[in-house]
């Protein structure tokens, strides 16, 4: 946790230094604003949610606590969750709209946004998702980049609810392994 | 139930893939133990992996508008309140605007967005101050105005005087008008209060207004606490607490 620059950051941050948020933003900025977009897919609504993230990070940080985690990790934790807020909201007015909703795929992984920095490890994840197996990939993946529900994982997938969320932790660990094998 | 360790949950929580019910369940049980905590800060430690590879830079805009928006935005402190503050007045920036939106601030986007820019380009043009500020302020007035959440409220107290506030509860910024106010008299001036709950509830200085009280545009750091917006008269230099009737008292929109 030495080299946590974000978590140092954020304690700055929390005592109200506004050039410590400038920092932190250009950080955390990028993988915000990629991570809400991946989920959203839509670029206005985006940008609106990561603007609410960020501004959430700046009014929420004197309740960061570093032992609860990396302040990498806190920040993209409440932009996935914001991000996901959004998509089932839409999701479920969508749902009462049209009772037929019965959503396309998402996209594949590549096939949505530049990355822009951070290509090595952007480079590592997808080698290391392709390690997994099918199953362990598409929950893994439906459920964080598509904001799906884990129910909603194992209907789309066919596969029962018990199997999807060993398959959730497997990949997520499996992928941990291949990453700390890469680092 | 309670007693569980959810491990077949630790993954899902990490991801964020269960609904409201299951996930209150598993943080109720995370509060408590040690064990289970630190499985889940690790699995979503990798799911921060995943994030960061897909990292995108945002439009440009973004940073501005954040950075703005973030100069007069309260933190939100953990429960034991911040020692009291000093209550002084904090010096309002004098702006000038026009009292454009006195007959009827609405409520849509769209209006909102064309108060907005009717108001940038008045304070655009002026030329004497300090630009800079007037074009920070500026912006700060069409963040909160473009806000998705800004709601409008209004009210005309008994001498004509309007007091207005178009509120971002999601930003927690308020931008407060003011018109129809008569000269506050010598030794005296208008200051402007944030008060929570109820209007006899507990009161914050939100500074004096400025001298042309007759048409002020101010922006204002909001908690979510604050529920009315009320304008007394007090003597010059503003007091700790309200020592008049409010000549204006406006309850705002909740979110
Ligand atoms: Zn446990």
């Amino acid at each position: 946790m030495g080299d946590d620059l974000e978590g140092k950051l954020l304690a700055l941050v929390g005592r109200g230094d506004q050039d410590a948020f400038e920092e932190l933003y250009g950080l955390v900025s990028a993988p915000v604003y990629g991570l809400v977009r991946r989920v959203l897919r839509d670029a206005a609504q985006s940008e609106e949610v990561a603007q609410e993230v960020l501004l959430e990070v700046w009014r929420t940080a004197p309740r960061y606590d570093p032992e609860r985690g990396a302040g990498r990790t806190w920040v993209l934790t409440l932009a996935h969750r914001r991000a996901v807020d959004r998509v089932r909201s839409v999701r479920a007015a969508r749902e009462r709209e049209e009772r037929v909703g019965r959503r396309t795929a998402g996209p594949a992984f590549d096939e949505v946004v530049e990355a822009v920095e951070g290509r090595m490890e952007r480079d590592w994840v997808r080698r290391c998702l392709q390690n997994l197996t099918d199953l362990q990939r598409q929950s893994v993946q439906l459920a964080y980049y598509d904001g799906c529900t884990y129910r909603e994982v194992s209907q789309r997938l066919s596969v029962p609810l018990g199997t999807v969320k060993t398959r959730m932790r497997d990949g997520l660990l499996r992928m941990r392994a291949c990453l700390e094998g890469a680092a | 139930m309670l007693r569980r360790h959810h491990r077949s949950l630790g993954a899902p929580y990490a991801l964020n893939a269960l609904p409201p019910k299951e996930q209150r369940r598993v943080e109720r049980h995370l509060a408590g133990c040690d064990n289970c905590r630190g499985r889940v800060a690790a699995l979503t430690a990798d799911t921060t992996r995943l994030g960061e590879a897909v990292a995108a830079v945002p439009p440009p805009e973004l940073r501005s508008r954040v950075l703005t928006a973030v100069r007069t935005m309260e933190q939100e402190r953990p429960e034991p309140a911040a020692p009291a503050r000093k209550p002084g007045p904090a010096a309002g920036p004098a702006s000038a605007g026009r009292p454009a939106w006195g007959l009827r601030l609405a409520v849509a986007g769209a209006a909102l967005a064309l108060v907005a820019a009717a108001l940038l380009g008045v304070q655009l043009t002026r030329v004497t101050g300090d630009l800079d500020a007037e074009r920070t302020r500026a912006q700060a007035v069409e963040q909160v105005l473009g806000a998705p959440d800004a709601t409008a409220a209004t009210t005309t107290g008994d001498g004509g005087e309007v007091l207005g506030a178009v509120v971002s509860r999601d930003l927690g910024q308020a931008v407060v008008t003011v018109s129809g106010f008569p000269a506050p008299g010598p030794g005296r001036d208008y200051q402007l209060w944030a008060m929570a709950d109820r209007p006899d509830g507990a009161v914050r200085s939100a500074g004096l207004l400025p001298d042309d009280a007759d048409r002020s545009v101010l922006t204002r750091a909001l908690g979510p606490q604050v529920k009315y917006f009320a304008v007394t008269s007090e003597p010059a230099g503003g007091s700790r607490q309200p020592t008049t009737k409010p000549v204006a008292q406006l309850p705002l929109p909740a979110s």
